[in-house]
């Protein structure tokens, strides 16, 4: 039953990805992939189980979106750091284990651990899609500005679920 | 063997993570080398019918906008028809081949299903195949202007090669003097491309039209491609840096045309004889 909400989780936040945040083009930068949310709140699980989830969601991702192993670069270097970094950041006796784990990690962590993910995960996207220094500032804003909105979605998702 | 299992159990996340990350760039890479990769992932059954649902759903947003460009359209055709009405009669005493040369291309309408527009990997798929005759090699107009190039077609779709994409290098000429010059692309606004090979003894102003040329052989002659938005000559430079602000809004695109010329395969030829 768990497995069957973590894939339901995944699917609903695929389908919200593509059907509304990849249609957001705002001044042109602004490109949000909010479908990382999926990969930060897994539940706490065996790692290489963790890893093949964000392996799956990058794939999906790249062939809806015909973006060539872009986004399965940055979903497995995300599902592969999250453990660590959620070691790192939250104590055991902290980490409360539920459907959505990392929501319910506390708050601060939970802000930490987003914030540190989204970056990297947008940064790898954006860098590969360039596929050139030539333009970094481009895609730094393009990282500040879609991280900025993935964020944001992330926090008003994190603030509910800390709420119920 | 045990140290293999000890080392795999030890490392075996970091393995796994490895491999997936050279999955990843293998895909990357192949997709640097050829960009018919994506399009199959893209084109295939499952992904192009859930990319056709996501469009279906994307169009009723966009119904209003739509209906106001087709109008448009329908008052530059018609304005086109009466045109060529003109040209028919006055050609009557005159001579054949000069109508026959503006009625040689064959217009036929595709949706867009699938755009990326901004990345070095831009690219747009139509729902029109070599089942409907569409061919690599052919050229793309939107109702403002120049789209781009077929790049690869199978039986249900094509993909097509825009003017904002890094390897495209579009002849073209500056509609006020005729100059010839390259459209190229350098990123990042899919809205800016440059025009190049332009001698600063040439009087270029911004708000000349920039258009086609017709000697490719990819698009009948005299269509819209941008306006120059930003003129440059650095000191001592042989030729301008010039900024086109493109016809075409690429993020909006939604129809285009797909234009078939029967006599490129001859006008080749002859470029290969030369």
């Amino acid at each position: 039953m768990k497995w069957v909400r973590i894939i339901l989780f995944g699917l609903l936040m695929l389908f919200v990805q593509t059907t509304v945040f990849n249609n957001l083009h705002t001044l042109g930068v602004c490109h949000p992939f909010v479908y990382v949310l999926f990969l930060i709140c897994l539940p706490v699980m065996p790692r290489w189980a963790e890893q093949l989830f964000g392996f799956a969601m990058g794939v999906a991702m790249d062939c809806i979106c015909s973006s060539p192993g872009i986004h399965t670069a940055a979903c497995a270097m995300v599902s592969w750091l999250k453990p660590m970094l959620l070691a790192r950041m939250v104590q055991e006796s902290e980490r409360i284990v539920g459907p959505i784990v990392a929501a319910s990690a506390g708050v601060q962590p939970f802000i930490r651990l987003s914030v540190l993910l989204t970056v990297l995960h947008h940064l790898t996207v954006f860098a590969l899609d360039a596929w050139s220094w030539s333009q970094w500032w481009w895609v730094l804003l393009e990282v500040v500005v879609s991280g900025a909105v993935t964020i944001g979605v992330l926090f008003v998702y994190g603030f509910l679920i800390h709420r119920s | 063997m045990h140290n293999l299992l000890r080392l795999i159990q030890k490392y075996g996340n970091f393995l796994l993570f490895l491999v997936m990350e050279v999955a990843a760039f293998l895909w990357l890479f192949s997709e640097q080398k050829l960009q018919q990769s994506t399009f199959l992932a893209s084109s295939n059954s499952a992904i192009a019918s859930y990319n056709l649902l996501l469009t279906n759903a994307d169009e009723y947003f966009h119904l209003r906008e739509e209906n106001g460009a087709l109008a448009a359209e329908n008052a530059r055709l018609r304005e086109r028809l009466h045109r060529l009405e003109s040209v028919v009669e006055d050609s009557v005493e005159r001579d054949s081949s000069y109508v026959y040369s503006h009625l040689q291309w064959d217009y036929m309408p595709a949706r867009v299903v699938d755009v990326a527009t901004n990345s070095g990997h831009n690219y747009l798929v139509l729902n029109k195949g070599s089942r409907d005759g569409v061919r690599e090699g052919e050229g793309v107009l939107s109702h403002d202007g120049v789209v781009g190039v077929v790049s690869a077609v199978n039986r249900h779709f094509a993909q097509v090669i825009p003017v904002i994409h890094p390897k495209m290098r579009l002849s073209c000429r500056i509609h006020r003097n005729g100059q010839m010059g390259f459209l190229e692309w350098t990123g990042p606004s899919s809205r800016y491309a440059n025009l190049t090979d332009i001698g600063r003894h040439i009087v270029v102003e911004e708000g000349d039209t920039i258009e086609t040329n017709g000697l490719t052989g990819l698009f009948p002659e005299g269509v819209t491609i941008g306006v120059i938005d930003k003129v440059e000559l650095p000191e001592g430079d042989t030729y301008y840096n010039l900024r086109v602000a493109l016809a075409t809004d690429f993020k909006s695109l939604r129809y285009v045309q797909i234009v078939h010329n029967p006599l490129t395969a001859e006008q080749d030829s002859m470029r290969v004889k030369k």
